[in-house]
């Protein structure tokens, strides 16, 4: 036997990262780098939020990670009504903001560890610095919102850019389809071009126009093995319908809408194969347009 | 903004490499964040196969905040950062040097590995290495002295190539070669007296 051969099985069994080492030291990282940063800035409010609770959105696949079926067992027909539904709600054109205002999303996150309210304001054109602002168990905190990144995909995209996405959702998901997370996503963690898509869908209907909104609702309507879940809670504890999709990498994540107006509550994730057991679920409280950073807009 | 000057429609979906991932955390820190999400787990499996699963879970995560604070000095052409991270991951483990090195002897010893012990108490899973060569080659492994433990360990534990090696712990390709052919030597001789040892048996 080859010498090299011998110590190449040598603790060839050693355990795989656990995926809590893992969540930790992603977020040491990311507590690095805000802290490094010259000027304070944010990374958007979910990715910060869902890597304090341990949840892991973009790691290499882990090996052993099996794709439970649904939970519910939900109809795929039925999920795919709600998600036209909400696009049909979600299209009514509103007034445009202009180009040197804000868009403004509030939201309440809750996870094992506590709840933090965080809200954003974000230049309409992208030309001006963002404002973050977070509150609850991890701290006070307030700095401005990391600039749009292009060559980062369209999780930073300012209003301007996403009303210029297509309004077929086919068109539109091929957009999504070819965006750097989703692209990254599929690369190195070995989860479907769907799978990507979804996650992205849940980081632009908050900012988005109601056009692209409606389109974002469409494009996730088509997506396969999507799952209708009757009763759902959100951070808020307000009560609706959700429709979920399973991520190897997270769980099922779970879209909340309200039963009768078709709202967009907010999102939850439960842990694989459990109907129960959610490991984060947020809120959407409040959007609109703001004059200035910092400045809440009237309901 | 168009389309194309999003480079959506007209330019073919091409991997982004490591080196333009950290290229453009220079200017977008959090990009950096993709570097660990590609490279944590490898880093990781390195750094628990030297010195258990306690010590990586540590020090895997402490190579990418070294690597985060140097990243200006990385040189962006290279495409792939395994060898860079590696690197730093194996200077870094220098300090856990004793933990190791008591490692590779107690297995040698009495064929117990004490890191699967150590680490997974609650599994009492004994990871007990049955097969003579294996213990052999730990007790070899103790013998080395750190700097061809290194070398050897990057080339049969990660697959990096010589070239690789020498960009990772920045020294010569031909001292590369000289450690891994006094490591592979050292190997071949304690595994030798152990066949012929248990052949006398």
């Amino acid at each position: 036997m080859d010498e090299f051969d011998v110590l190449t099985q040598l603790r060839q069994d050693t355990p795989a990262m656990s995926a809590r080492a893992r969540a930790q030291g992603r977020l040491r990282l990311l507590g690095e780098i805000e802290g490094r940063r010259r000027e304070s800035r944010w990374l958007p409010a979910r990715r910060t939020m869902l890597a304090a609770a341990g949840v892991v959105i973009l790691t290499v696949a882990i090996l052993g990670y099996q794709v439970v079926g649904s939970p519910d067992g939900g109809s795929t027909a039925e999920a795919s009504t709600v998600l036209q539904a909400a696009a049909a709600v979600a299209g009514v054109p509103a007034a445009v903001p202009r180009a040197e205002q804000f868009t403004y999303v509030e939201v309440v996150h809750v996870t094992s560890g506590g709840r933090q309210r965080v809200q954003e304001w974000r230049s309409v054109d992208g030309s001006r610095p963002g404002l973050i602002r977070s509150s609850g168990f991890l701290g006070s905190t307030s700095g401005a919102i990391a600039p749009y990144d292009p060559a980062a995909g369209l999780r930073t995209a300012p209003y301007a850019v996403l009303a210029k996405l297509p309004t077929d959702p086919a068109a539109l998901a091929r957009v999504l389809g070819e965006d750097p997370y989703v692209q990254d996503s599929v690369r190195y963690n070995n989860v479907s071009r769907d799978v990507g898509i979804w996650s992205l869908v849940r980081e632009l209907v908050e900012t988005a126009p109601p056009a692209q909104k409606a389109a974002l609702f469409q494009a996730a309507s088509t997506i396969k093995g999507i799952t209708y879940v009757p009763t759902a809670t959100d951070a808020a504890g307000r009560t609706g319908e959700a429709v979920g999709l399973d991520d190897p990498r997270l769980g099922n994540v779970q879209f909340l809408f309200d039963r009768d107006t078709h709202a967009f509550l907010g999102e939850r994730i439960l842990n694989h194969g459990s109907t129960t057991s959610i490991q984060f679920n947020d809120a959407i409280q409040q959007t609109g347009v703001a004059d200035t950073a910092g400045s809440v807009p009237r309901r | 903004m168009t389309a194309a000057a999003h480079g959506w429609m007209d330019e073919p979906v091409t991997a982004v490499s490591d080196g333009a991932v950290i290229e453009a955390s220079l200017t977008h820190a959090e990009r950096f964040a993709e570097v660990y999400d590609r490279h944590a787990e490898a880093i990781h499996r390195y750094l628990a196969r030297r010195a258990g699963t306690t010590v990586a879970d540590d020090l895997s995560s402490e190579t990418f905040l070294v690597a985060f604070r140097l990243r200006r000095r990385y040189d962006v052409t290279r495409a792939d950062a395994r060898p860079w991270l590696y690197g730093i991951a194996t200077n870094l483990l220098r300090r856990h040097r004793r933990t190791e090195s008591a490692g590779y002897r107690a297995l040698a010893r009495t064929g117990v590995d004490p890191l699967a012990g150590l680490d997974h108490a609650e599994e009492v899973v004994l990871r007990v290495t049955a097969e003579v060569e294996g213990r052999a080659v730990a007790a070899a492994l103790a013998r080395l002295t750190a700097k061809e433990r290194d070398v050897l360990l990057l080339f049969t534990w990660t697959g990096l190539s010589y070239e690789q090696i020498a960009e990772g712990l920045d020294i010569p390709v031909g001292t590369v070669r000289s450690r891994l052919n006094r490591a592979r030597e050292r190997l071949r001789r304690v595994l030798d007296e152990t066949v012929t040892k248990s052949g006398e048996r």
